[in-house]
């Protein structure tokens, strides 16, 4: 699927060489991107290590679980937004890497998993509130993780 | 002259192994990125706790021990993994001037927790449950906030200048 | 104590550095020929040292290439080349016209392209990716 045509608006568009050319706007906007990762992976790590029984284990669950939940989703809305600044002056040459379209594809599968793993633990802990889960959390922590490494690897592997 | 010490530093073949290594570097520039979220992302909570904007109804106290146990692994993992990226090329990681301001920065932030130590720690139980959290301490985690973000900046602009 | 630390704070932004930002002039083909001084085959970028003898580009230059997995995909290895070898490199200059140049590809004596990475350019000059 040959989609130049598409990228080469990019190349064309006057508004994008603003910050293509700038020279602080694109490393700027990547630190950005490493904020909203660092919150969201922060708050994914304490939810799901608490899930596993380590870590914040002191801490009321849904307390924790909600707070989790919103620092988490504002770090994610962050690095969406930046991730798609930093893919915005550059397509083709992000598109063309392969460690990109990994992350493509394991970034809503890691989303679409933890909306249906927040409801269905939150349900499950308030009922059984001493369970200890193993599976959902290695899984969340895994998809996560498999993104950030993805991101790193573009850099590296191509 | 600490340059020149750099300049060896650099010519080592330790250093010069871990910069031809095709995994070496980017694993451990990986884990550096990574342990992030187990450092400053959990340090990010409890400044947020002391400028009520989560976990409000949780003590203080409580919220500062618990996040350490993340944390204090965490910052240990950020403190090695730099260590070995400084190593693989000391005298270009020093010359470069937002690797200066990381390290300056870091060395703030140190302070800005020492300061909390001293002044706010021993107190800390008597404001736990408290509506309000005492100026000072939520200054220090203004500071602490702003002063990670810059950190962070610093750490990924340092690419940037050849 | 917060403006005091604030004030520290402002005295670590740098003052405009020698090499400000590598920013890349990336829509800028430029054509270098000289003499290898040093291959630097490494992580987390590769550099050919590049000394040019006479000429506009007269000087010695810095060519910042990829990681060695990304080149070593496109062909390139520890060896391609060395110290005293002659090097055709195109690429694209800093911004703020100190020596320094993001490789594009290199040709090699018999030719052949040797490319950082798997942009490749279009007919309008553009890089776009390789199909």
């Amino acid at each position: 699927m040959n989609l130049n045509h598409l990228w080469q608006m990019s190349y064309d568009s006057k508004t994008i060489d603003i910050l293509r050319n700038s020279s602080l706007g694109i490393p700027v906007i990547q630190s950005f991107h490493l904020i909203g990762i660092t919150l969201l992976l922060g708050s994914m790590v304490a939810l799901n290590l608490r899930l596993l029984g380590w870590g914040l284990t002191e801490i009321q669950f849904t307390a924790l679980a909600r707070q989790a939940w919103s620092w988490g989703m504002a770090g994610l809305i962050l690095a969406v937004a930046s991730g798609f600044l930093v893919f915005l002056p550059d397509p083709a040459r992000y598109a063309a890497n392969h460690s990109f379209q990994f992350k493509m594809v394991m970034l809503p599968l890691a989303v679409l998993f933890q909306y249906i793993l927040y409801r269905s633990v939150i349900r499950k802990k308030t009922a059984i509130s001493e369970q200890r889960l193993v599976l959902v959390p290695v899984a969340s922590l895994t998809l996560w993780f498999c993104v950030a490494w993805a991101g790193r690897a573009i850099a590296f592997l191509g | 002259m600490l340059f020149e010490f750099f300049h060896y530093l650099q010519s080592t073949e330790f250093a010069t192994g871990l910069r031809q290594s095709d995994y070496a570097f980017p694993l451990i520039e990986g884990s550096h990125i990574m342990a992030l979220s187990l450092s400053v992302g959990l340090i990010l909570l409890f400044d947020l706790r002391l400028l009520r904007l989560a976990f409000p109804g949780e003590p203080v106290s409580r919220v500062m021990h618990q996040v350490m146990k993340i944390a204090l692994p965490g910052f240990t993992v950020m403190f090695i993994t730099g260590l070995a990226l400084f190593f693989a090329q000391p005298e270009k990681a020093a010359r470069n001037r937002y690797f200066q301001a990381k390290m300056l920065t870091l060395v703030l932030l140190g302070i800005n927790a020492l300061v909390y130590q001293l002044k706010f720690y021993p107190k800390m139980a008597e404001w736990d449950s408290a509506s309000s959290v005492p100026a000072g301490a939520r200054v220090i985690a203004g500071i602490s906030l702003v002063f990670w973000v810059l950190v962070i900046a610093f750490g990924r602009i340092m690419a940037y200048e050849l | 104590m917060k403006s005091f630390l604030l004030l520290l704070a402002c005295l670590a932004i740098p003052v405009a550095a020698h090499h400000s930002f590598a920013m890349f002039e990336m829509t800028k083909d430029v054509t270098y020929e000289g003499t290898v001084v040093e291959y630097r085959w490494e992580n987390p970028h590769s550099h050919i040292i590049l000394k040019i003898d006479g000429g506009p580009n007269a000087g010695t230059w810095d060519v910042e290439g990829g990681s060695t997995a990304i080149m070593g995909r496109q062909g390139w290895s520890r060896v391609t080349f060395k110290a005293g070898d002659k090097a055709t490199l195109v690429g694209h200059p800093m911004r703020d016209g100190s020596k320094g140049v993001s490789l594009f590809y290199a040709v090699m004596p018999d030719g052949k392209r040797l490319y950082h990475d798997i942009a490749r350019p279009t007919s309008e000059g553009a890089a776009s990716a390789a199909k």
